[in-house]
């Protein structure tokens, strides 16, 4: 995994999963419903309950040169659900941007949604840099009061950045999961996640309400094998989370979010 | 393009024609059936056979079987039949006449999930024949009159490398497009065909210059004149062990209904698949005891060793390079032969013989897997098959032997045990030198029944009325070297099923199957030379599905598949495969089929198979291997009540690839993409 990371760091270096909860349960969002933090994850199950902001960090290993930080809005409307995301990673000498734009809207059970991501990377100095626009898609249905299933494929127009010398394709994957409620109080998320590129990745996670508004998180990804804990506070208007992720190689990665409805 | 000039001219006979009726909704169904069917096999085998079964269902589905008066022949050709079954819906209807589908379920044995699968192919039907014997009269041969003209075109968007070479080099002499098409009309009593392809690759200069043309002029169940066909068509019979071609389904999925081959008798014959039919005349007369008689000649496509010494026809029928043209049609075969089946009190009794004559002589390979295979000019084969049922068991056999004197033998049995439970017993053992070459019996590999010796069990028990668990053990060995061996080798294939639905809208099945079998590798001895060892060949795969239908217009089906292989010598490979398929009807017109599939797998051995939707009568059994990903999306649109289009595009793209395929279809970079277009005009 060092390897990779040393080897292409634009694949690897950012996570593409933003969200305290969302990492907190492993990264598995396929089928997470409710989730704020959608247009990263699933653009199909962008939540429909109310407009939200929401401000997110995560220092990857401890090292503040490489935190993720991202902010998103979503508003739902007559004609659907729009949001605009937002993402950064890096410092000067190496940086990742992204922005996107999504949609969702239902059709009789069929969740769906779309986004368009501009993505940007820069080498500091005269290293120089490169954009590219890719789309992603997403499905999602409920099958019963309990059960949700969820598809998301990314970078659909296999879209890549254009350097002068060479491209750099960007991550391409298709993610299949569902969310299950185990009890009124605990949530089993699972997803198979496979980027052409690389091997299979399974991801799991429980949520489980601890006492009301007060919740505790637990999940495990493969590919990279990581463990993540973490626990969220809210209330009716806002919302705080917090998660901690472990790389079995790279170490501790603490990350919050702070959600307000608007 | 001539595409429109050809609608123009179907528009033509829209003017001869009566009534118009809105499509039938079975089409999901028939797909299903297809899929289980087709999706354990590999492309090599699905390619032969798959285009004649696709369009044996389909047509059953358009022309369903009158349940209120088709008789046991008849109704065998609907799957989820057999022999048990098509005597208690005969004795059922004789007080009951059926009037509606649905009332087939009372008949027992029939079950809520065969009904489903039998459905698209039945009708309680109405009035029959108005015109009872009136032969002069036209309102006789015109009753139940259908129109079907088709148009396809495929192409794939990339150049490959034989549209790229100079013909003179070895490249392909025509262009890159497949064009299809087909003229049909039908009526209770009369059938007139007319098919034309040409594969991409092949020329064509004008309509009469197709590479391939089949037709035929087909009068059906006139009196006791079954039918009689005038050009093209198939003949199955008993077992399949002298004489079946049309394909066939084998091992698979449905593990207790395929093993005993429902035999179709004398067919019209209207597909593409170019080499497995007879040209002629042929014809069936007769009720209880029925009496058919063919005879065919025609040419056949077979690379020269010297003179006039030939290699056995090839069964492709591309004809794209100057080398595959300069042998098209290079030698003839002319076959005649006859069958006769009684429907005695104890059962099916038949005798089926043939002759078939080359006018080269033909020579058989000379690698030790071909020892016992045919050489010569002519050969013939006489057999005896029998079907009939005992208790509530059914039970079929045939023996056959080869003018050489080479015999094969299958025989088995379906049964009931008690109210959930079925299964099916077979035995095979075809001598090595049994030379049975217009005949396909049940076997590890389809085609000729020849050089196998083995038994097969299945067993399929409803857990539940929402969960049916079933498998199969298939056990065989070649006494003499099969392909790529030097010595008689053995083997065993098992597959496990569970399939049923969590709720109303969500149906899962695992599916897991295993096959170990013996293969040769190299193995370097102590000394440092290379000695021929036997060693074991394994392949394991399991594969989960879902499918939800969320409501009648939308359907999301998810499925993963992981698979292991060993070569004999070698270390374990893996594969593995997921995909997300989206099904949308917006509206009663247009049904929209979407999938995003991602394959990662080590070798080609590790190749996975997914079923794709396609356009009309084609079958898409698309293997995938090495690490990338394959998109689709077929669109169907009945634009009005007569016309139907359909759309496919598809790519397929691997990962770090420089060139994809070899040989004259190698194509430069890692994308692969193909289209495809096609129009019916249907009028009944």
């Amino acid at each position: 995994m060092l390897f990779i990371i040393c080897a292409i760091p634009a694949y690897v270096s950012a996570q593409t999963t933003m969200g305290a909860r969302e990492i907190s349960l492993g990264q598995a969002t396929s089928a997470l419903k409710e989730s704020n933090w959608a247009i990263f994850g699933n653009p199909a199950l962008l939540s429909s309950s109310s407009s939200t902001v929401g401000f997110y960090g995560l220092r990857n290993y401890g090292f503040a040169e490489i935190t993720d930080m991202a902010a998103f809005g979503s508003l739902p409307t007559s004609v659907g659900i729009g949001a605009l995301g937002f993402h950064r990673y890096g410092d000067n000498l190496f940086s990742e941007t992204r922005i996107k734009l999504g949609y969702k809207n239902e059709w009789e059970l069929l969740h769906f949604g779309v986004t368009l991501n501009y993505n940007h990377i820069s080498f500091g100095g005269v290293y120089g840099s490169g954009g590219a626009i890719s789309m992603d898609v997403g499905l999602a249905s409920q099958i019963t009061e309990q059960l949700w299933i969820g598809a998301k494929a990314t970078n659909l127009n296999r879209s890549s950045y254009e350097f002068s010398t060479d491209e750099e394709d960007l991550a391409t994957d298709l993610s299949i999961g569902f969310s299950y409620n185990l009890e009124e109080q605990a949530l089993l998320v699972v997803d198979v996640v496979k980027d052409v590129r690389f091997p299979v990745s399974y991801r799991g996670g429980l949520e489980v309400t601890i006492v009301e508004g007060f919740l505790g998180r637990a999940g495990i990804t493969t590919e990279p094998l990581t463990y993540s804990f973490g626990f969220g506070y809210g209330k009716d208007f806002w919302e705080i989370n917090v998660a901690v992720q472990q790389h079995y190689a790279l170490g501790l990665s603490p990350g919050f979010d702070i959600l307000i409805n608007l | 393009m001539r595409v429109p000039s050809k609608i123009l001219l179907g528009c033509f006979f829209f003017f001869l024609l009566t009534s118009v009726q809105a499509q039938d909704s079975s089409q999901v169904e028939v797909e299903k059936q297809l899929e289980e069917a087709f999706e354990e096999l590999d492309t090599e085998e699905t390619g032969l056979t798959g285009e004649q079964l696709t369009q044996f269902l389909e047509d059953l589905a358009s022309n369903p079987i009158n349940i209120n008066s088709a008789g046991v022949n008849e109704l065998l050709q609907i799957p989820g039949f057999n022999l048990i079954l098509a005597r208690a819906v005969i004795d059922f209807r004789r007080n009951n006449p059926f009037e509606r589908v649905s009332d087939i379920q009372r008949v027992s044995g029939i079950g809520a999930a065969t009904f489903q699968r039998m459905r698209p192919y039945i009708t309680v039907g109405g009035v029959s024949d108005r015109f009872a014997n009136l032969y002069t009269n036209p309102g006789y041969w015109l009753s139940g009159n259908q129109f079907e003209y088709i148009s396809r075109y495929q192409q794939n968007i990339q150049d490959q490398e034989g549209f790229l070479r100079e013909d003179s080099l070895g490249g392909y002499t025509g262009n890159a497009v497949k064009y299809y098409q087909r003229l049909r009309m039908r009526s209770d009593h009369l059938s007139l065909n007319l098919t034309q392809e040409k594969d991409a690759g092949e020329t064509l200069s004008g309509p009469t210059d197709f590479d391939f043309n089949s037709w035929h002029i087909e009068l059906r169940e006139n009196g006791n004149l079954k039918n009689l066909v005038v050009g093209d068509y198939s003949l199955s019979f008993g077992q399949g062990l002298v004489l079946w071609t049309g394909g066939a389904f084998g091992k698979g999925r449905e593990v207790t209904g395929t093993v005993n081959k429902n035999e179709r008798g004398l067919r019209a014959y209207g597909s593409a698949q170019e080499t497995d039919f007879f040209r002629g005349i042929a014809a069936t007369y007769g009720n209880r005891l029925q009496v058919t008689g063919f005879y065919s000649s025609r040419p056949r496509t077979a690379s020269v060793i010297n003179g006039d010494t030939t290699n056995f026809p090839s069964s492709s029928g591309f004809h794209r390079t100057l080398s595959e043209i300069e042998r098209r049609n290079n030698i003839d075969q002319e076959t005649f032969g006859g069958r006769v089946t009684f429907d005695s009190p104890l059962g099916y009794l038949g005798v089926t013989g043939y002759q078939t004559t080359f006018n080269s002589y033909i020579e058989a390979g000379s690698s030790l897997s071909d020892l016992f295979d045919f050489e010569g000019k002519s050969n013939s084969v006489f057999g005896v098959d029998y079907r009939g049922l005992v208790g509530n068991s059914f039970l079929f056999a045939e023996a056959a032997r080869s003018e050489n004197g080479g015999l094969g033998l299958v025989s088995g049995l379906e049964a009931p045990i008690g109210l959930n439970t079925d299964i099916a017993i077979l035995y095979r053992n075809y001598q090595k030198d049994f030379q049975s070459f217009l005949g396909d019996g049940f076997g590890e590999s389809s085609g000729d029944p020849n050089n196998e010796n083995g038994i097969y069990l299945g067993i399929a028990h409803g857990l539940s009325n929402r969960f049916t668990i079933s498998g199969y053990i298939d056990q065989y060995s070649f006494n003499a070297p099969r392909s790529g061996n030097t010595q008689p080798t053995q083997g065993y294939d098992v597959l496990g099923l569970i399939e049923g639905s969590l709720s109303r809208n969500l149906n899962v099945y695992v599916l897991i199957r295993n096959e170990v079998k013996d293969d040769e590798f190299l193995m370097t001895d102590q000394e440092g030379r290379e000695v021929i060892t036997l060693g074991n060949e394994k392949r394991a795969s399991i594969r989960i599905q879902t499918e939800y239908q969320i409501n009648r217009q939308v359907r999301l089906r998810t499925r993963g598949e992981f698979v292991r292989f060993q070569g004999a010598g070698e270390d374990w490979e893996s594969g593995i495969l997921i995909y997300q398929d989206l099904r949308i009807l917006p509206s009663r017109k247009l049904q929209i089929d979407a999938r995003i599939t991602l394959f990662d797998t080590d070798s080609f051995d590790t190749r996975l198979y997914q079923f794709e939707n396609d356009l009309l009568y084609v079958l898409s059994n698309t293997a995938l291997s090495d690490r990338g990903q394959r998109m689709y999306m077929v669109l169907k649109y009945e634009a009005t009540e007569w016309i139907d289009i359909w759309a496919k595009y598809s790519i397929t793209i691997i990962e770090d690839a420089q060139t994809l395929s070899s040989g004259l279809g190698e194509i430069q970079g890692n994308k692969r993409s193909f289209i495809g277009l096609q129009a019916r005009i249907q009028i009944r």
